[in-house]
């Protein structure tokens, strides 16, 4: 019963909600950590841009297909925040529970190497999500309908 | 936009972020060579 056409859809949704996702989360982790703020409001900070680029990421395709911008908002609000909410949890656990990767500073490797292990581990939390969704018709089904006929639909 | 370009990018950046820390880190190290406090010791 494995479609392998789902699984490459599902691994492609969930690369794509990842990119968004780690986008805001780098820039988050980077800029509370400049700034020397506490772990909490660091999270805060990276998970808020985190949904903003993860949605951002979406949406601008939907409106460069002349999708309006409410219509293409309300289809990735629904496709994308299962997606974004999994790896934001996952990814900043990770983050929060390995010791010295949010407390030293940009300047420390740990940082770095923790934040590839969450975004890996967010990743592969997220993708039987996708998986899941994708099988439902739900999750990146509802953006996938806006493309049709577009030129740049290998990006997904 | 294209995703695989972004991802990329991305990758790219958190390997160079980990390069020029792993770098400070091994710069520091050789601090404690230079360190001249056992001369003052009498």
């Amino acid at each position: 019963m494995t479609d392998p056409n789902l699984n490459a859809l599902a691994a492609s949704a969930t690369l794509h909600c990842l990119t968004g996702c780690a986008l805001g989360e780098v820039i988050g982790l980077l800029v509370g950590t400049a700034l020397g703020l506490g772990n909490v409001p660091t999270i805060i900070l990276a998970v808020g841009l985190a949904f903003l680029f993860g949605y951002a990421l979406s949406t601008l395709p939907l409106l460069r297909n002349g999708i309006a911008f409410r219509a293409a908002l309300g289809v990735v609000l629904a496709a994308d925040t299962l997606s974004i909410a999994v790896m934001e949890v996952v990814d900043n656990a990770v983050m929060a529970g390995i010791p010295g990767a949010m407390d030293e500073g940009l300047v420390n490797p740990v940082f770095w190497i923790a934040m590839m292990i969450a975004l890996t581990a967010a990743f592969v939390a997220a993708y039987p999500v996708n998986r899941f969704l994708l099988a439902r018709g739900k999750g990146h089904a509802l953006t996938h309908q806006f493309h049709e006929g577009h030129s740049e639909h290998a990006h997904h | 936009m294209e995703t695989k370009i972004l991802f990329a990018g991305l990758v790219g950046f958190l390997l160079g972020g980990l390069t020029v820390s792993v770098a400070a880190e091994l710069d520091d190290e050789p601090a404690p060579a230079h360190d001249t406090s056992a001369h003052a010791r009498p």
